[in-house]
């Protein structure tokens, strides 16, 4: 291994030049055409020079280069097995060109991660992609997924160990963070623990919630603009309610949910807050519209499919 | 609408006149702007652009204006043309495609020639030779952020 590394080091060492002509393209557009690259060319390139080193670790173009669509976007499909990730990725033009088709042709596995799941893992969902990432919350160590960049990190354990609980997945785009957030599913507390991505601290952290809760069990939530909604039940009522937390200031807020739903998904409809409610009669969707007053719009709709 | 304001003339940094149409030259935003302010008459001077490279920006400006008007061209005819309007071009030609497309403020083209240079570089070499970067990283630097950034490295 470090032998590679040297070899590395060494490989780059002999492409120290220096530039002859004084023409060169403006920043912004040098910075064009680097998000344009592959990942991978923009994470060697910023070894480059001091330039290309600010221009790709500036923020404003690292959200650029995670958010913009790659040119050709593509479903990701994920199994894991005796600790290995393995990932097959499907283009989505094939997607659109066989869409009366069931896709049956053989896919190469396209990426392979080892992955430090204990043995007795328990099968967890991973979260959705949260501003292009993925968090797998396993039983112990909860663990990050860049797809783009081919990365997987591990983080510590929740440090009060609940027996069960719910990882959620956060991205503030004020200040550019990622956070997780963690809060039991059985048992009700009024705490909850956050660990920030990429902070100089790697721990988690209690922080107070405003209300005595627990989460339901294997929930998926959703991050959207900055807030993380998950179902949550508050100790000693008997409804079962929305709860969000601002990943930026790290505080609670409680939503109730229109009566009688049978919250049974939760997505991100356009960019608001919905919840599919879902009878053998009929499917509603309800549109959060204004979180403080609880105020929600709904729509029916017919699906096909048994969601 | 009389026939000569229907028309325009750009002129080159090596003064070389075009003579296009109005519809033709207008995708550029800054000779809209111009146009629109009145600030010049029926002639343009261009002093950033040479007449090789402003007449290969007037030939896409013409394909563009043509199906944006017409219609009678799918946009896969479209794609396909500016494929190969960039498929031969040499790395100095590309670069200075690129500045003039800056320069004259015409999206589509920017976005087409930035592509065009990150699909046609594939080495770090090359880069440096296009986009005349310096490596002014001392050797501990270099090696340190390298080192950071092993996963990029990893074929």
């Amino acid at each position: 291994m470090e032998q590679q590394e040297e070899k590395k080091r060494k490989d780059y060492k002999g492409r120290r030049r220096q530039s002859k002509s004084t023409l060169s393209l403006p920043l912004d557009i040098t910075s064009e055409i680097l998000l344009r690259l592959p990942e991978k060319s923009v994470g060697r390139f910023l070894c480059e020079s001091k330039l290309w080193s600010s221009i790709t670790t500036d923020p404003y173009f690292i959200n650029l280069f995670e958010t913009q669509l790659p040119p050709h976007p593509s479903l990701l499909l994920c199994f894991i097995k005796d600790g290995n990730l393995f990932v097959s990725s499907i283009p989505q033009h094939t997607l659109h060109q066989n869409s009366n088709k069931s896709y049956s042709s053989s896919q190469p596995i396209f990426d392979r991660y080892p992955l430090e799941f204990p043995e007795e893992y328990s099968y967890l969902p991973p979260t959705e992609s949260v501003h292009g990432l993925i968090c797998f919350p396993g039983s112990g160590k909860p663990i990050v997924w860049n797809p783009r960049k081919r990365q997987v990190s591990t983080f510590p354990k929740p440090r009060l160990t609940w027996k069960t609980r719910e990882i959620f997945l956060g991205y503030d785009p004020i200040e550019s963070k990622y956070k997780l957030m963690c809060v039991p599913s059985r048992r009700s507390s009024d705490v909850c623990q956050v660990l920030t991505l990429g902070s100089a601290q790697k721990s988690w952290r209690t922080v107070k919630t405003n209300h005595k809760h627990r989460s339901s069990f294997r929930n998926s939530g959703r991050c959207i603009d900055g807030v993380i909604y998950y179902i949550t039940h508050i100790y000693r009522t008997i409804a079962w309610v929305i709860m969000s937390f601002d990943v930026r200031f790290e505080n609670f807020g409680k939503i109730d949910l229109p009566s009688d739903i049978h919250r049974d998904m939760l997505i991100n409809y356009g960019g608001r807050f919905a919840c599919v409610d879902k009878t053998w009669w009929k499917n509603t969707l309800w549109i959060l519209k204004d979180a403080e007053k609880h105020k929600w719009s709904s729509k029916d709709f017919f699906s096909p499919i048994n969601i | 609408m009389s026939k000569s304001e229907k028309k325009i003339v750009l002129k080159s940094l090596d003064n070389e006149a075009f003579e296009v149409e109005k519809a033709v030259a207008l995708q550029s935003q800054t000779i809209w702007v111009m146009c629109e302010d009145k600030c010049v008459g029926n002639e343009i001077p261009l002093e950033n652009v040479t007449g090789q490279i402003l007449a290969k920006v007037i030939d896409y400006c013409k394909k563009h204006a043509v199906v944006d008007g017409d219609g009678d061209e799918s946009s896969e005819e479209l794609k396909n043309w500016d494929t190969e309007f960039t498929k031969n071009m040499d790395q100095s030609t590309l670069f200075n495609m690129i500045l003039a497309a800056n320069y004259l403020n015409i999206k589509s083209l920017l976005n087409l020639t930035c592509q065009a240079v990150a699909d046609k570089t594939k080495t770090i070499d090359e880069f440096h030779t296009f986009l005349n970067i310096e490596n002014n990283f001392t050797p501990e630097e270099e090696a340190q952020i390298c080192q950071e950034n092993l996963w990029a490295f990893d074929d």
